[in-house]
Formats: C-alpha cells, structure tokens, sequence
C-alpha cells in the first residue's frame, strides 16, 4: 500500500519536471533547480488531495489504455455538442424547451464524479447545474437532451475503469 | 502540399471564428442564465480549441506547439469547471429559470418539484 503511494508520489515529480522543462525556453541551471524545487514542494502539499488512493483511478495499462478511448469518445461528443448548439442558435425560430432534469448518479469516487460532470457540460446541449453526493442536476435545451445523461456509455466505461480498483 | 496546409489552416481558423461568433449570438438570444451557459461553453471549447489548432499547425513543430497544446488542454479542463460554477452559483443564489422550463426529478418516487 504505501510502496503504491510512494510510487506516485515520484510519477508526479517527474511530470512536472518535465512539463517544466518543455515551457522553459532556455536551460539555466538556476531554473531547472528552481523548478525542480517548486515541483517537490507541489506534490508533497497536494498529495493528500490529488494521489489519494480513494480519490483517484488505479493506473495500470487497462485503465491508461481506457482513458485515451474516454477522450476520444468525448472529443467526438464535443464536436456534435457544437454543432448541435450552433444550429439551435442559428435557426430564425429557436426551438429550445429547456428543462431541470435531477437524477441519482452511479459512479461512486469523487474523481469519477468530476470527471463525469464535466463530461455533461461539454456533451450536446447539456449543464451540470449541481452536483450534491449522489445527486445531479442537469440543465438540457430540451428535455431529451437532459436525460441522455441517465444512462449513457461514458457512465459505463468510468465504471469499468473504477471496478479496475477491486481486482486489483 | 504547402498549398493544402494553407487551406487547412484558413479553414481550421474559419471555423474557430464561426463558433465564437455562434457563441456570442447565443449569448443575446438565449432566454436565461443557464441556456447562456449552453451556447457559451460550448462554443468557447471548439472555437478556441480550432483557433490554436490552426496556430500549432501555421509553423513548424517546436516547443511551442507543444505549448500551444497544452494551452488547449487545459482550456477544456477548466472551461466546463468555470461553466458549472457560474451555473451552480445562479441556482444556489435562486436566479429565475426562463417561464417555459420544465422540472423532472428522478432522485426520489413522486416527481417533487422544489421550485418554481
């Protein structure tokens, strides 16, 4: 359990130093070790918050390999949701009934919750207005739109990646 | 193949362009607060998202396209973030929803209506 931890914990300093090294434009020792400082001293005061076993998916090969699928799969959605939104807006007579949909949600990790409200906010024609525990409220341009959410196939693929968790 | 590359880009840049324009007309015609959010994320995401896209493809790759990259992806991480906030804060604050809204609740056994 803590070897896990540990291992995350050192994942996450690299990346950082990484992504710090990609946006530095030139290689003065002071700024590499500025950087490598600020990267240590991000990951030790968050790591309660981001690496947090409960909070976040387990990462082995099934679930990276699952995340790249999610985010094309909402990529997709993206570009529908946009054009979707832009014919509404376009139409001389806007035919929008927008509707306050609530519904009880099936992921359970507080990641997945975010992951998936921010999903439905980006997806055709529909706003997380509040998510409270398991509740959501979702505001749709038409009440179809609204409860697509309920049963959807990103929902399913976050719960396989969550069901990863106790295989494990 | 320069000449596709530059029709490429002049689209790539069209269409962001097109989207923000689509977002700003519906930010004056939608009804209410949370309909606004609608036409304003969305269309944020992907005119955004094409604009720096045309900008990543218009030089050759170097560092900063990889910036650019990451420009994009943190644009959609904390743009639906900001959408949800704002709407969240409207409705905890009780800013009316448009006249013809309808509310369905699915948490609960009778379809309890909260508010008006």
């Amino acid at each position: 359990m803590s070897k896990v931890v540990d291992n995350s914990i050192i994942g996450m300093i690299f990346l950082l130093i990484v992504f710090w090294l990609l946006i530095l434009e030139e290689f003065a020792l002071w700024k590499v070790l500025i950087g490598i400082a600020c990267s240590v001293l991000i990951v030790l005061f968050m790591k309660d918050f981001v690496l947090n076993r409960n909070l976040r998916f387990v990462l082995n090969i099934k679930n990276i390999i699952s995340v790249f699928r999610y985010i094309l799969a909402l990529i997709k959605e993206i570009v529908i949701a946009n054009i979707q939104v832009a014919q509404i807006v376009l139409a001389p007579k806007m035919k929008i009934e927008p509707a306050l949909v609530k519904f009880k949600g099936k992921v359970s990790k507080e990641t997945s919750k975010a992951v998936l409200g921010n999903s439905i906010t980006l997806t055709p024609g529909t706003l997380t207005v509040d998510i409270d525990g398991d509740n959501y409220a979702i505001h749709g341009l038409t009440r179809e739109y609204a409860e697509n959410p309920m049963d959807w196939y990103l929902v399913d693929w976050l719960l396989e990646m969550e069901e990863e968790d106790e295989v494990e | 193949m320069e000449l596709i590359m530059d029709i490429l880009i002049v689209f790539f840049l069209i269409s962001g362009v097109f989207f923000y324009f689509v977002g700003v007309v519906g930010l004056i015609r939608m009804p209410d607060v949370y309909s606004r959010m609608h036409a304003t994320t969305k269309c944020d995401t992907l005119g955004a998202g094409l604009i720096l896209l045309a900008l990543m493809l218009a030089q050759p790759i170097s560092t900063a396209t990889a910036k650019i990259f990451f420009v994009i992806v943190f644009i959609w991480l904390t743009n639906p973030t900001a959408a949800h906030i704002i709407a969240r804060a409207s409705y905890k604050t009780n800013i009316p929803f448009a006249s013809d809204t309808e509310f369905v609740d699915h948490t609960s056994d009778g379809a309890k209506e909260e508010r008006q």
